[in-house]
């Protein structure tokens, strides 16, 4: 335990005064917190005006589908405070003089993955309360078996986060470059938006079987932990007449759970085997 | 006296370029030892296999007679390789409390090791404010940080203007003062010779020589002498007994003594056979002259 202090207490002393986190940091939590008031807005969309209360964005228990999926949207900018503060280490080699100070490897990749679970559980955190205080003000319904039946999204969306910022970690320490990492992400994206579409267009038997193998990729997968909630809307579910049953999705959540320890693992070979 | 490090048969290929091959040496507390070689000869890749960021071919080592590098060991050197590493968005201070977390010590070392090093006064300036010289000297400030038992500089004085260049040696000098055992590499011969005790002395990733400096040069120094007449000066060479190994340099002959001798006797000497000297000179062999021979022939 002393050890955990020790290592989070060294990443603070390192990245809580560097403008990127400090940058990307407000920004991330300002947009987090400003995407859960627009929920209590009306917004205008191709010139009607959509109440998104109106819309059920709002109601217990879907409130949270709604609010971890668009609090999803931004988790770059937690990206970004991963790839500054990880890649800045590289090629400055600060990584190298750690070491040569007496951090070991471990301790090093430890400290990188206690500072990805803090940032991910603070950021669970706010939408989790700010979804609260939105819902007991909004929601028609707050008893609490309401509030809590579809609290499976909160943990989604930190496995997301977790999930995610390992893979830019890895990315980070394997290609030492932000435009590098950045491109290499936006390429596996493309990659598997391709494969997708292939899948769709060739393999899938019948047009409305949305269920994809695609949907187990990486990138798709760390998606479905928190899945698309607008055919919740109110209008849309009207349009489609479609039921929306709730279910925790386990075999993304297992997959998930195996693409992190496999970023982990590839990252610590990595630290391991390079001559640095 | 005790051994701090012993190195034995370590050997590194990297992908193309075998960059050391087969080292041993030791190294024992309280010397100040320079590892001497061109660039390339395997000097930072050593330092870096003996500090653990490099992952050796084969070989192996003992720091304090604990095989191998661990974080404990590590906690016992200071180190900077190449170029001082440092958040340049962060104080002196606030680089120095990082590696007072690191090394597990307190923070009540860090202004005594600033004042060392004459940076006490701007501990609250940003890294990215300072002159090359101070980020040498901040360098070296952190790697004294935990007091260690043995210091490693890698070029310390690269790229550093004359005054900074003394300011450095002078540090070296206090720092071995105290009893610090040293390891400074370096391609500067000269500066090698002002500091060590000792020499380790690598080419293309083998150690050609290893031990005091006085035993790499000849005890009774060299002489200079020089004569209009050089063919006749060379021919009577060999019936001075105290000349050794001899070549020429300019206008004039470099020769390695083999036994005292004064230069009164050398002038009388060349006198008697009717060769006027034009040059004559008695000094101590430079290490310079020393290390070219060595990887020359070596």
């Amino acid at each position: 335990m002393g050890n955990f202090f020790r290592l989070v207490y060294i990443e603070w002393l390192k990245n809580s005064s560097y403008k990127p986190v400090i940058v990307f940091g407000i920004i991330y939590f300002v947009i987090l917190i400003a995407f859960g008031l627009i929920c209590a807005q009306s917004i205008p969309f191709f010139g009607i005006e959509v109440d998104l209360i109106d819309q059920g964005f709002l109601e217990f228990p879907q409130l949270w589908n709604f609010m971890f999926y668009m609090a999803g949207l931004n988790k770059i900018f937690l990206g970004m405070i991963i790839m500054f503060t990880v890649t800045n280490e590289f090629t400055e080699k600060l990584f190298k003089q750690n070491l040569i100070d007496g951090l070991s490897k471990r301790e090093y990749l430890l400290s990188k993955v206690y500072t990805i679970l803090i940032l991910s559980l603070v950021s669970t955190l706010v939408v989790y309360f700010t979804g609260l205080w939105l819902g007991y003000t909004y929601s028609t319904v707050t008893d609490s078996d309401s509030v809590n039946k579809e609290i499976y999204f909160a943990f989604g969306y930190f496995l997301k986060l977790v999930n995610f910022l390992l893979f830019f970690l890895l990315l980070s320490i394997l290609l030492k470059r932000i435009v590098l990492v950045l491109l290499s992400f936006f390429a596996l994206y493309v990659f598997e938006l391709i494969c997708r579409v292939i899948e769709f267009k060739f393999f899938s038997p019948k047009i409305n079987d949305v269920k994809l193998y695609n949907d187990y990729f990486p990138l798709a997968n760390m998606h479905r932990l928190v899945d698309y909630p607008f055919e919740r809307i109110k209008t849309i579910s009207q349009l489609t007449q479609s039921d929306y049953v709730f279910a925790i999705p386990w075999a993304h959540v297992g997959l998930s759970v195996i693409y992190s320890f496999i970023f982990l693992f590839l990252t610590y070979i990595l630290l391991l085997k390079k001559d640095w | 006296m005790s051994e701090i490090l012993s190195v034995l048969h370590l050997d590194k290929k990297f992908r193309r370029i075998h960059a050391v091959k087969d080292i041993s040496f030791t190294v024992q507390k309280g010397n100040v030892y320079g590892i001497l070689g061109p660039n390339g000869s395997g000097k930072s890749t050593t330092l870096g296999l003996l500090l653990g960021t490099i992952n050796p071919s084969g070989g192996k080592w003992a720091w304090f007679n604990k095989s191998g590098t661990t974080a404990e060991t590590l906690f016992r050197i200071g180190a900077i390789i190449e170029q001082p590493n440092f958040y340049s968005y962060l104080s002196a201070e606030q680089n120095l409390k990082i590696v007072a977390n690191i090394k597990k010590i307190g923070y009540d070392q860090i202004d005594e090791k600033l004042a060392l090093v004459g940076l006490l006064a701007r501990k609250k300036d940003r890294f990215s404010t300072y002159s090359l010289g101070m980020k040498q000297r901040l360098a070296i400030a952190s790697a004294m940080l935990a007091n260690p038992e043995v210091l490693i500089l890698d070029e310390p004085t690269n790229g550093l203007d004359p005054e900074g260049i003394i300011q450095i040696r002078e540090l070296i000098k206090k720092i071995a003062q105290t009893g610090t055992t040293i390891l400074l590499a370096s391609h500067l011969l000269d500066e090698v010779e002002k500091v060590c005790s000792h020499v380790i002395i690598l080419k293309e990733g083998k150690s050609l020589f290893c031990g005091r400096v006085e035993e790499l040069l000849s005890p009774f120094g060299v002489m200079e002498i020089g004569a209009h007449d050089l063919i006749g000066l060379t021919s009577c060479f060999v019936e001075f007994s105290a000349f050794g190994n001899y070549k020429q340099v300019g206008n004039a002959f470099e020769i390695e003594l083999k036994e005292a001798i004064d230069p009164a006797d050398v002038n009388a000497f060349f006198m008697k056979k009717g060769i006027v000297l034009t040059h004559l000179l008695k000094r101590n062999q430079k290490l310079e002259q020393q290390f070219i021979d060595l990887t020359r022939h070596g």
